[in-house]
């Protein structure tokens, strides 16, 4: 026997339902959250209307981006042992001056995007940590570079904490960094030179691009 | 000239020869490299998480009893000279150690750092002032598909040496898809301009070079060199770029042209060398410069991420 349309119609409407609802409730997996977000990134990044305002670009990016991550183990990481000698105060000091750092110096290199795919690899999930391996593809030029996020479950929700291109681990590299310049003269140095580079990247960016140091 | 060359070769060999045991088989050889993986290798990621979870559990087991200090820690701990460990909650000072330990895995040997930074300067300059200049004037005049297809071409004819380091590592699949791309890139891909291997295949270029056999047989990487012109390498690296020379087919093939007066040598190579390079960067321009303001040290951040880098490509 055949339905009326109306009762088909709300048959249908409660089916999706049933299937769409219940997923908010369940906490999803990392690999749903990284794509979630780089999706949204992606959208922006395509959109026509803002390829010309790179600074609203980058800023709506950045708003995108920086609730996925988790600043506080991203400076705890990458300060590594010198961060148990910090006072909370200069552990937060620190926490924003890095993230400031971060923040520019990725949001520059969205500047650099051209027209790339994202391919979603595969996921490891070990306890509270979450690996996600991506692919980024440049079909113009043929290129191709292994992405992978870190990621921390904090309440229910996945935050990054790394980002590994090509190999290459952000926070490794900074971590390696900071120690260089923390053990060869002092950690108020470093701050000095944090401040001093993005105070250095403002001037250069109002006016051309600094290439020199 | 041909002499020298054959010369220079035959001390590869010997170099080679001494470097890994042809005789002894594929099976025995592998072993040093398992062996390389646990001792110098830093741990993967995976690994670092599986070592950290464990950890983590490890530190709720002992929440209540004081946890134990093994003697190497105790000698970090004195080394920091800490005094608030007491006030840590052991969960921080856990991962604390496992930083430690991470880092000790990266300490990188770099005894030539006075040298390195100077060439590391030297290379930055030349980047701004020479390279950076000369790529966007060729940038200008070719447009980017063209400079794709040179790229394309160029991966093509430099397909002996990947495939020769795949044989010599005993990847067959690997060997078996440099041949195949070499083949479809050549016949149908027009010489090589046009990557229809990847395109519709779907086979990948394998990266694949004498310096990453040698680690993959266990050498050491040895300390950092930074060349002029040529940029971060190992002890090893330099070794393995001496084998990729000899690995070109164009070392070999030096066409004389006859002009009359004197007679011109093509050095077809170093033609295709230069082409690479400024190929290659005008392709990449902005890359460095980002690498750059992103850095804190520019110097210590690009030799990490060389070192990060090869030790990725070796365990592929």
């Amino acid at each position: 026997m055949k339905l009326p349309t109306k009762n088909n119609y709300i048959f249908t409407m409660a089916l999706v339902l049933l299937l769409v609802l219940p997923y908010p409730a369940l906490a999803s997996t990392p690999t749903e959250q990284v794509k979630e977000k780089a999706d949204k990134v992606l959208t922006i990044l395509n959109d026509p209307a803002l390829k010309n305002n790179k600074e609203q670009r980058r800023n709506m990016v950045t708003n995108v981006v920086e609730d996925m991550i988790d600043w506080q183990e991203v400076g705890r990481r990458a300060l590594a042992i010198h961060w148990r000698k910090r006072t909370p105060a200069e552990r937060t000091e620190f926490v924003d001056l890095f993230r400031d750092l971060l923040k520019r110096t990725y949001s520059d290199k969205l500047d650099l995007y051209a027209g790339e795919s994202i391919i979603y690899d595969s996921e490891k999930i070990d306890g509270n940590r979450a690996v996600v391996k991506t692919r980024m593809i440049n079909k113009q030029k043929g290129e191709e570079a292994s992405i992978e996020y870190r990621l921390i479950k904090k309440n229910e929700l996945w935050l990054g904490y790394d980002i590994v291109i090509e190999g290459i681990s952000a926070v490794n590299n900074y971590r390696v960094q900071f120690n260089e310049v923390i053990t060869s003269s002092s950690y108020e140095s470093l701050i000095r030179k944090m401040k001093n580079r993005e105070f250095k990247i403002r001037e250069s960016s109002k006016s051309t691009k600094g290439s020199k140091k | 000239m041909k002499n020298q060359r054959f010369l220079l070769f035959l001390l590869l060999v010997i170099v080679c020869s001494v470097f890994f045991p042809f005789g002894t088989g594929y099976t025995q050889t592998t072993s040093p490299r398992d062996e390389t993986i646990q001792s110098s290798e830093p741990p993967s990621a995976s690994d670092a998480l599986e070592a950290e979870e464990i950890k983590e559990m490890k530190g709720k087991e002992e929440e209540e009893t004081p946890r134990e200090i093994s003697p190497e820690q105790d000698e970090n701990l004195i080394k920091k000279g800490e005094q608030d460990k007491g006030k840590e909650e052991g969960e921080e000072d856990e991962e604390d150690y496992e930083y430690l330990e991470e880092e000790e895995m990266e300490t990188i040997a770099d005894p030539l750092k006075p040298f390195n930074h100077l060439m590391f300067d030297f290379n930055d300059k030349l980047y701004f002032y020479l390279l950076k200049p000369v790529a966007q004037a060729y940038k200008a005049v070719l447009p980017e598909p063209v400079r794709v297809s040179i790229r394309n071409f160029i991966s093509n004819i430099t397909t002996p040496a990947r495939l020769l380091n795949c044989i010599l590592q005993g990847k067959a699949e690997k060997a078996g898809i440099e041949y195949s791309r070499f083949l479809v890139n050549t016949v149908a891909g027009g010489l090589g301009f046009f990557d229809v291997a990847k395109k519709y295949c779907n086979l990948q270029k394998q990266d694949e070079d004498f310096g990453q056999t040698l680690g993959f047989y266990g050498i050491k990487e040895g300390f950092y060199i930074v060349w002029p012109v040529f940029g971060p390498s190992t002890l090893r690296d330099t070794v393995g770029s001496a084998g990729d020379f000899f690995a070109d087919p164009f070392v070999y093939i030096n066409p004389t042209t006859d002009i009359g007066i004197t007679k011109v040598n093509s050095d077809i190579r170093s033609g295709i060398n230069t082409t690479n390079v400024v190929n290659e960067t005008s392709l990449t321009i902005g890359t460095y410069e980002e690498f750059k303001e992103s850095s804190i040290d520019p110097y210590v951040s690009m030799r990490t991420a060389y070192f990060e880098m090869r030790r990725k490509k070796i365990k592929e």
